[in-house]
């Protein structure tokens, strides 16, 4: 029996980017004010402190978005959200970055579901430190959205299970 | 008019905006109970002593839906309305929590005070018509409103 189980080049489904992104402008733009812009053209800014929701999508296809924002846009993201200050080092930092990926979420079923596509939202997933980097396994596809506001930046990691691994050779086959 | 109303979510900077988006409504003067996820609420359920719940619906635990099942098969419970308050915004969770699980209004994260008052008015003036007669027969009250509590 053969086995090549390294992952092809294959494209992120737009559908889905699509919903992250006009979710991310409404909701950056509309209860953070951010007025965010994306730019595909810079490179990430890697290095300090920084914090990440991530919600998982299960449903077809399965796949997931991580809200990755440096110390100085989540502080002032969350002011602006939840009405009042949130120290970055506090639980509290915690708790209102996944509600914010939790609402973002919300926002991208009902976009996907008004195309037909369903989708069952996790609990968010919550991680703060320096030099966070998100990884993918070699049987999944992912891209990024990066965006700029005069107030900060921020960036989506998103990440899809492929439905079958295309190289994998059955035995007798 | 003086609310209990209990405040079930996971997060407990959504409880505080919760809170003080009901508060700058000001459709009523609340008490507060939080409870952090359905079965705390349940735990924490006195249809005795509160006037109103909102929900979220993703918690650990026990889920929100799951809560106002499970409050409403008590019995004791029908009348007390139920809010979800969540980020879950499909057409057919609206309708699974309105219909199904036998939520009474449904408002959908980010929510401001403003979301509040048009959204509870109704409900608020209900609460406050199911309370007045019991006020009311407590103080001695005469024969209509001995008839309504």
């Amino acid at each position: 029996m053969a086995a090549n189980v390294q992952a092809p080049a294959v494209g992120f489904p737009p559908v889905l980017s699509d919903a992250v992104r006009d979710a991310a402008i409404e909701f950056f733009g509309s209860y953070c004010g951010l007025q965010p812009c994306e730019r595909d053209d810079k490179p990430v800014e890697s290095g300090g402190p920084g914090i990440m929701g991530v919600i998982s999508f299960f449903g077809d296809p399965v796949w997931s978005v991580s809200l990755v924002m440096p110390q100085q846009t989540a502080v002032m993201a969350a002011k602006a959200f939840a009405g009042f200050e949130i120290s970055f080092d506090s639980a509290d930092m915690g708790d209102i970055v996944g509600e914010m990926a939790n609402v973002m979420a919300g926002d991208i079923v009902a976009r996907l579901d008004a195309r037909g596509i369903t989708a069952q939202m996790s609990l968010p997933t919550v991680a703060r430190g320096n030099d966070v980097e998100v990884l993918s396994a070699a049987n999944e596809c992912a891209t990024r959205l990066k965006f700029e506001s005069p107030n900060g930046s921020f960036l989506f990691r998103l990440v899809k299970a492929l439905d079958r691994l295309p190289n994998v050779r059955r035995a007798g086959a | 008019m003086d609310m209990t109303a209990l405040v079930i979510d996971d997060s407990r900077v959504m409880r505080n905006m919760v809170m003080q988006a009901l508060q700058k409504a000001r459709l009523a003067t609340f008490t507060f109970i939080e409870a952090a996820d359905g079965a705390d609420g349940l735990a924490k359920f006195d249809p005795k002593t509160i006037d109103i719940c909102f929900v979220d619906w993703n918690m650990p635990n026990m889920t929100g839906v799951e809560f106002v099942k499970k409050a409403r098969a008590t019995g004791a419970a029908f009348e007390i309305p139920m809010v979800m308050v969540t980020s879950e915004r499909a057409v057919g969770k609206i309708e699974e929590a309105l219909n199904t699980a036998g939520a009474d209004a449904y408002i959908c994260k980010p929510f401001t005070p403003e979301d509040m008052q048009v959204k509870l008015q109704k409900l608020i003036n209900k609460v406050e018509a199911r309370k007045q007669p019991a006020a009311q027969s407590g103080s001695g009250g005469g024969f209509f409103s001995n008839l309504f509590s």
